[in-house]
């Protein structure tokens, strides 16, 4: 992870394009991993075609491979054909695929139907019809994903109210849309198999998009979107910074949850686990929550507070942890938590004469003693992350030292900071670890990189604890050396140098590791965060290592297994007898006088 | 006449006959061991902890079925075993059943290295003794028999035993470290304490994996 100093901020945010102006949050979910690009001017694209009947009006581009049904006075924009649309197709599908990919958040089943207010966020609508009226309530990105089967709208129609704004709004539909006679859809419509219509009088707001057939219409008023009208001034990408919520969850004491049943939260706005957003900067304090559950306890620790808050300055980048470790049911033998590493490499680390491709490589290991299973990498803004090597006995298990590469390439228009977050399991544990990446576009600056790893020794402890050395290596997989390496933990100290500076020239340079050792003593079950910060050519590289130490509860109390009689019924038995044999007495001496 | 002259002579034996009957109720219920000599209910503990077992990544561990009937021939015992956790307060839970041996799932499995710990109770109840009442007769050489769900019978020889009292440490008892597989067999002991409704001690067996 990298930050920029102060000054940088300013200089870089001119070759920055970002960001949305709000009184709120701009950005509940992530923004699409990549713009529009080609296809941004089109108001309307088909693939195989784009046919009317009666008079439609469009105010931008109309295009496709072959035959466009337009007249030049039924569009503002230009109508293209032919090579004049080559690169509209593969943007749109890459936007599609991108809407389609998990890194936008989870997804909430919607149903159009009747009246409905919604908030941000990713919606499945199925086969839904929307005859009635959809209110987008809110500033930030809206998608709506169909499913194979075709979503229709009746005589239905959008309302977008405080700040929400249909350059924010995506439909992608996997086969064909239908927006019944008279409706009026917002939004961006992406349609991967099959028709977009429009019936009778039908408007839209936004664009239709059909990746492989047509677009039909009919009488149809269709406008472009414009985004970013509220902007009042320039440098728009001051005024935001990226949170990413990290959760990691301990189960040493039998519990079952995992990161899912953890609702996370940033200031109310539901995110999840790994995935960058993107908010509002300066904004007073961001307050980081999750879901409760009285069974786990909740410690936080990267960049928010012990209280799960942060300040987010413009172009921060920072990461919260949140750890969940479970209440009771000790067990006597501790379950070994699962370690794993992951570093991220960009080629180029700059691109100095403006926007270009970059490759990233993940690199992940398993520095742990026990094999790793579920993995999973989230990466913001470059997907698919795919893995291009590594599972030697196709286990699907991250085996201990086995490495698995991943590569994703993408695109970047600006400067821009990307962070993996890859985890895993084992044995109930969490393992997490963050690779951050700062890739330089428009200036002659290469970015430092920097890398930490931190192996406790002993991974578990029995009953009661006892000390624990953490090992932790530093490494630069950068080109450029880096001064000023400093190592931080937040739960051990101090850290010790124990050698790696080859030619004793107090910088980090990429063919050396430093080496440093920590002891510390625990009591109890305890995940640990390590900081490793180092500086070159006025940035600031910064990577983070987690691990997690278990500690056996203590045995548990030996069983009250005894049972006895019931004392009050006998209580109650003898009561009763005397009274039995106390009125039967009476009877009885009655009798005989 | 007849009739009252008839009752008030069947009346004298029907005391007596009633005044029997309760005593024998009342001597029916009183245990039977001198160091149970005080009345009350003993209060069933109920865990409140989730049972799901932590899956462990040794394969090894997983083969190990669930205990589900131990044998003890020496004190006549052939009882089902039940799965229990941990009570609210951190003790070992007991059975359900006065006859049913409880073993603790969050330990070892018996047959596996390492303590694998049961539980049984001790006492007289509606005229039911326990399982472990006789639990202190076993003396080391005596064999115990534990079959799991797979119908794999691990044999323990009893080593020894020891008392403890209800609050003393007893990671001996459920843990080992000399690589051996042991099963540890628990109940009560002593004198019944009305306030915390336990009995005064505890009685560990302890065996070894033949």
């Amino acid at each position: 992870m990298k930050t920029f100093n102060r000054a940088l901020i300013i200089l870089l945010a001119f070759v920055s394009v970002l960001g949305l102006i709000s009184p709120a949050i701009t950005l509940a979910v992530t923004p699409p991993d990549r713009g529009l690009g080609a296809a941004a001017s089109y108001s309307v694209f088909g693939k195989s075609g784009v046919t009317t009947t009666g008079v439609t009006h469009v105010w931008g581009n109309v295009g496709a491979d072959s035959s466009v049904g337009l007249i030049a006075s039924q569009v503002d924009g230009s109508i293209n054909t032919g090579a004049a649309v080559a690169g509209v197709e593969t943007d749109a599908r890459s936007t599609y695929d991108s809407l389609m990919s998990a890194t936008q958040g989870v997804p909430t089943a919607l149903d159009l139907a009747g009246t409905n207010t919604i908030t941000p966020g990713v919606y499945t609508i199925g086969a839904t019809t929307l005859n009635g009226t959809l209110t987008l309530n809110g500033a930030g990105v809206y998608i709506f994903r169909g499913d194979s089967t075709n979503p229709t709208s009746g005589s239905g129609s959008m309302s977008l109210i405080n700040g929400a704004d249909a350059c924010n709004v995506f439909w992608a539909i996997p086969s064909s849309m239908t927006i019944g006679t008279g409706s009026h859809i917002e939004g961006t419509i992406i349609a991967h198999d099959g028709l977009i219509s429009l019936a009778t009088g039908a408007t839209l707001k936004g664009r239709a998009i059909s990746l492989i057939s047509q677009v039909t219409l009919d009488a149809n008023q269709i406008t472009e979107p414009v985004c970013g009208t509220t902007t009042t001034t320039g440098s728009r990408s001051l005024q935001q910074g990226t949170i990413n919520v990290v959760k990691t969850v301990i189960n040493d004491n039998s519990r079952t949850k995992t990161v899912a049943d953890f609702p996370l939260f940033v200031s109310d706005f539901p995110v999840v686990s790994g995935v960058t957003n993107t908010f509002r900067a300066p904004a007073g304090v961001y307050v980081i929550t999750e879901t409760r559950d009285p069974n786990y306890t909740q410690t936080f620790s990267g960049d928010c507070d012990v209280t799960g808050r942060l300040n987010l300055i413009p172009g921060d980048n920072k990461i919260c942890i949140i750890t969940n470790n479970d209440i009771g049911a000790p067990i006597i033998t501790p379950p070994v938590p699962p370690l794993i590493d992951v570093v991220k490499v960009p080629s180029p680390l700059s691109l100095p004469n403006g926007p270009g491709l970059v490759n990233y490589t993940y690199t992940l290991r398993n520095i742990g003693t026990v094999p790793v299973t579920d993995v999973t990498m989230v990466g913001d803004t470059c997907s698919p992350i795919i893995i291009a090597s590594g599972d030697l006995n196709s286990d699907a298990k991250l085996d201990v030292n086995e490495t698995w590469v991943y590569k994703c390439s993408t695109t970047l228009q600006e400067t821009h900071t990307n962070t993996v977050v890859a985890t895993g399991w084992a044995n109930g544990i969490v393992a997490t670890d963050i690779a951050s990446a700062h890739v330089v576009v428009g200036l002659p600056i290469v970015p430092p990189l920097i890398h930490i790893t931190k192996v406790p020794n002993p991974f578990t402890l029995s009953a009661g604890g006892g000390m624990v050395t953490y090992t932790k290596t530093v490494t630069n997989p950068g080109t450029v050396a880096l001064s000023n390496v400093k190592i931080t933990d937040d739960k051990c100290g101090p850290i010790t140098y124990i050698s790696g500076d080859i030619n004793n020239n107090t910088k980090l340079d990429p063919s050396e590791t430093w080496t440093y050792t920590c002891k510390t003593t625990l009591t109890a079950t305890t995940l640990n965060t390590a900081y490793a910060t180092g500086e070159a050519n006025g940035l600031i590289a910064r990577d983070f290592a987690l691990a997690t130490v278990v500690v056996a509860a203590p045995a548990p109390t030996l069983p009250a297994t005894g049972v006895h009689n019931n004392f009050w019924s006998l209580i109650a038995l003898s009561c009763l007898f005397i009274l039995s044999s106390a009125s039967l007495f009476v009877v009885y001496k009655k009798s005989k006088v | 006449m007849f009739a009252k002259k008839s009752f008030k002579k069947i009346l004298l034996p029907l005391i007596l006959l009633l005044g029997g009957i309760f005593l024998a109720i009342i001597f029916y219920f009183i245990p039977i061991f001198p160091t149970q000599n005080s009345l009350v209910l003993p209060t069933e503990k109920v865990s409140l902890i989730s049972k799901q077992p932590v899956t462990t990544p040794e394969p090894e561990i997983i083969s190990f079925g669930l205990p589900v009937n131990i044998k003890i021939p020496e004190i006549n015992v052939d009882s089902m075993i039940e799965s229990v956790g941990l009570t609210s307060n951190g003790a070992m839970d007991v059975p359900k059943s006065q006859e049913n041996v409880g073993w603790f799932e969050l330990g070892t499995h018996p047959g596996e290295k390492g303590s694998a710990v049961m539980a049984g109770h001790y006492g007289i109840k509606d005229g039911k003794g326990s399982v472990f009442d006789k639990l202190y007769k076993l003396r080391p050489g005596d064999k115990i028999f534990v079959e799991d769900d797979k119908g794999l019978i691990s044999t323990f020889v009893v080593s020894g035993n020891r008392r403890y009292d209800p609050s003393d440490n007893a990671l001996a008892v459920f843990s080992s470290s000399d690589g051996k597989s042991h099963l540890n067999l628990i109940t009560c002991e002593g004198n019944w304490d009305m306030d915390t409704e336990t009995y005064s001690k505890r009685l560990v067996i302890f065996a070894d994996k033949e």
